[in-house]
């Protein structure tokens, strides 16, 4: 074979094997992460009185939001059996209608007396603080060197009634039980 | 059509990339690919690594601008200088070889002042330490600018003595790409600029490509050298930068080259003893980066970076010669280990640095008065120095407020040591934020400096010490203004003096400094954007009599440098694919010499541009009119170095039409 012509294919090659690459996951900033977490979280936990009848799971934003327009697109793209929506809320009393509160590092010094606030009510609390899980909140995000991990409170989980599937938990960095 | 088999190869490669651009596109963009994926995938997702840059600007340690793609889009800009005029505080003037320097809080910052960063890799000219801002760094390439206003030196070293310029280019991020061409016409030149970008990701492999080669419509107006000489600029100021910028990457490791060719024609010949004709400067640049981000244990992010950079800067040859009449080969190899590690909410930046630089002497005639080329550096070709240097910051989060402590200290073969401590206080309080900043910094001489230094001196570090503070208030989502006040003093600065036909060269002069305000207010809402800004400086303190050469008529100005700018920018977003552009600088009047008259007020300018864009999908077409009230805008020169006020264009226009793909 004439040496342009091996140039040629090692070309071809090379670049139809770049095209083939998997494209499962990605390198993201870290609330694309966050988002991507909170809405597949909704298919690995069951709250009190199942799945709604098919309507709408919410995924709620306790104070401020760091997301911007990014849980709302993943929202929007998720392909779960329920649909989900994104509600921003001020205060733990407009948590009714949630599955998930989401409190941001940024609301830390009201995180402890949102979660009390919350006391037991059937939501997943999720935070991000350093201190969320021994403030009585269920789950929180860690950073883990380029990753994001979590933590699991498994008690505070159980009096909110939401039951986290193995699976969630086998995921965790750390289960507390 | 029969197309050759030479052309077989290249083709499938270009169909291939832009296939493989296409089907990675949705993973590189879009937010919501994290949507549907397992557990276990989001476990191994990998994030972009947070660091203090990350945070907003108001909490930033440090007095910044950032620009984004969308805002040099709107204004229409085509090259650096079209976008820092619109930055408070930076303004430009002329010098050798009609070529135009950026000053910068009115301080003349064109040799070696100003780090200017393309993608990571500093780019300023290896001989003397010059950034070339005009016909320069294709505007349309650049996703992002961030602008340090203020020293730098504490964590980029010797060049960030008065600010530091990043400016970040479209890259793998596009999930696609886009050609353009632009033709522009005004009454005395034509100009046509070619461009191209691309670039995809896949979790590992990522990939960008840019490339642009352009002829700008540089000048239509005469120029009149000191000596009374008119030249027709429109004929021999042909401005043509060209340039490739590649980057891969795979999982933490990052490759990028960047080919960097800027041309520029000039009269300045006119008067030197030799030229005949016109000469044509160039300046070529090849660098290349090694990147790696390295996360050896839990909060410690490593990313050591290895830099390459050999280049023939200042390059002079008579147009109607094609041999140089001066011309070095600069190589720079340099290694930088900065380290970050989360503490908390608080954050330790450390790392070590160092590079070895070098420069040849390949060709200098004699006959232009210069040394021969192989005795040109003390009785050899060639001259190389090392420099050395270890740096750390602490960002406190505290409740109270934030706190960031730091330091450098380098040492330069030739120069010696230097110290720089810094420390910036940052409270963020509700709508407001307030800033106070002290900072020291420093410039090493480039070669060029040491090479030229005045007979029977030396030359040595310059350092500045800047003192600033800055006051934020957010009145709503839509309205922020942002106000600086600064005192920024350099002793021992490096200036280019002539004392008599056989005493000249650069050496240290007594301190410069100024003072003064900048301010910037800013409105958004889907239908108007805007902004306005206001700066303003006075000369404290300036280059002595005895220095000559730099000293001012006109007491608290210094030369080629206007004490008062305003710049603003309006986009009226007309329709959901029709936007318009109304930006611009006024320039008050500046000290300069020209032929004749000595030193003179050049008068005040509007340099106002419109623009309007029709977009459809990822193309659009633009029209925009620059120069609207062809107004005489004209550069002096930032000292009495023999080179005459620069006439840029009148009004002139030009057509953007981009493809998107």
């Amino acid at each position: 074979m004439r040496r342009g012509g091996l140039n040629r294919l090692v070309i071809v090659a090379v670049v139809s094997a770049l095209a083939a690459v998997n494209v499962s996951a990605q390198s993201v900033p870290e609330y694309n992460a966050k988002a991507g977490f909170l809405t597949t979280f909704l298919r690995y936990a069951t709250w009190p009185g199942g799945d709604g009848g098919g309507s709408a799971a919410m995924v709620c934003v306790l104070g401020a939001d760091p997301f911007g327009t990014v849980l709302d697109l993943t929202a929007a793209a998720s392909r779960g059996v329920r649909p989900v929506k994104v509600r921003r809320i001020a205060s733990p009393a407009e948590a009714a209608g949630c599955q998930i509160v989401f409190i941001s590092r940024a609301e830390s010094k009201r995180e402890s007396e949102w979660l009390s606030a919350l006391g037991n009510s059937p939501v997943l609390t999720v935070g991000e603080s350093g201190h969320t899980v021994q403030r009585g909140g269920a789950v929180e995000f860690t950073p883990a060197a380029d990753r994001v991990a979590f933590d699991v409170n498994l008690p505070a989980a159980e009096r909110a009634g939401v039951r986290l599937s193995s699976d969630l938990l086998a995921h965790a960095r750390t289960v507390y039980r | 059509m029969q197309v050759s088999g030479r052309l077989y190869g290249p083709i499938a490669a270009l169909v291939g990339l832009g296939l493989f651009a296409v089907a990675s596109s949705a993973a590189a963009q879009d937010p919501s690919i994290v949507a549907n994926l397992s557990l276990d995938q989001l476990n191994r997702l990998r994030v972009k690594v947070a660091s203090v840059a990350d945070k907003p600007v108001r909490e930033q340690p440090g007095i910044v601008t950032v620009i984004t793609e969308r805002e040099i889009a709107a204004t229409g800009a085509t090259d650096l200088m079209d976008i820092l005029a619109l930055v408070p505080g930076f303004s430009f003037a002329t010098d050798v070889g009609n070529t135009v320097g950026t000053a910068f809080r009115g301080l003349w910052a064109y040799e070696g002042k100003i780090l200017l960063l393309v993608d990571g890799v500093a780019v300023n000219e290896g001989l003397f330490g010059n950034i070339l801002p005009q016909h320069h760094y294709a505007a349309d390439q650049i996703k992002q600018i961030e602008i340090i206003r203020g020293p730098g030196s504490a964590v980029y070293g010797g060049s960030a003595e008065l600010a530091v310029i990043s400016i970040t280019t479209k890259g793998s991020e596009q999930g696609g790409g886009a050609v353009s061409v632009r033709p522009e016409v005004s009454s005395g030149a034509f100009g046509l600029a070619v461009s191209g970008h691309a670039g995809a990701a896949t979790p590992d492999w990522r990939w960008s490509l840019a490339m642009n080669a352009e002829k700008y419509a540089a000048f239509d107006r005469p120029w009149i050298s000191l000596g009374g000489d008119v030249v027709d600029l429109s004929v021999t100021g042909d401005a043509s930068p060209a340039a490739v910028n590649g980057a891969f990457g795979w999982k933490r490791l990052d490759v990028r080259a960047i080919y960097d060719r800027d041309r520029q024609e000039s009269p300045f010949g006119v008067g030197l003893p030799g030229a005949t004709s016109p000469i044509r400067f160039s300046w070529q640049t090849l660098t290349g980066l090694v990147k790696y981000e390295a996360h050896p244990f839990r909060p410690l992010t490593v990313t050591p970076t290895v830099t390459a950079v050999t280049a023939h800067p200042w390059e002079a040859a008579l147009v109607s010669q094609s041999q140089p009449f001066y011309r070095f080969r600069y190589e720079r190899l340099g290694a930088d280990v900065p380290a970050v590690a989360a503490i908390g909410r608080h954050h330790l930046r450390f790392g070590v640095a160092g590079y070895r630089e070098g420069a040849t002497a390949l060709n200098l005639d004699p006959s232009f008065g210069y040394a021969s080329a192989v005795v040109y550096f003390n009785g050899s070709n060639h001259v190389s120095y090392t420099d050395g240097a270890a740096y750390a910051q602490l960002d406190l989060e505290g409740g109270w407020a934030n706190v960031s402590l730091g330091g450098r200290y380098e040492h330069h073969s030739y120069a010696g040591g230097a110290f720089v401590p810094r420390v910036a206080v940052t409270k963020v309080w509700q709508a407001f934020h307030l800033k106070a900043l002290y900072d020291r910094a420093f410039r090493t001489p480039n070669i060029g400096d040491i090479q030229q230094a005045m007979s029977g001196r030396s030359v040595s570090n310059e350092l500045t010490s800047a003192y600033q503070s800055e006051l934020g208030y957010r009145v709503d989502d839509r309205v922020s203004i942002v106000g600086t006040l600064y005192y920024m003093r350099v002793d021992r600065p490096i200036a280019y003096t002539t004392f008599d036909t056989t005493h000249h060269g650069y050496l240290n002069g007594g301190p410069v400094a100024t003072h003064g305000a900048e301010i910037e207010a800013r409105y958004g809402t889907p239908a108007f954007s805007g902004s306005i800004g206001y700066s303003y400086y006075t000369a404290d303190q300036q280059l002595p009599e005895s220095i000559g050469l730099y000293g001012s008529a006109v007491e608290g100005v210094n030369l080629g440098l206007a004490p008062h700018k305003v710049a603003f920018s309006a986009t009226a977003h007309l329709t959901r694919r029709v936007d318009w552009n109304v930006s611009g600088t006024a320039v008050g009047s500046r000290q300069a010499f020209v032929y004749g008259a000595g030193e003179t007020a050049l008068p005040p300018y509007l340099l106002a541009n419109t623009r309007v864009a029709y977009s459809f999908g990822r193309s659009s077409v633009a029209f925009a009119v620059r120069n609207l009230f062809d107004q005489d805008v004209v550069l002096g020169q930032a000292y009495n170095g023999g080179v005459a006020p620069l006439p840029l264009l009148g009004r002139n226009a030009s057509a953007t039409m981009t493809f998107g793909f």
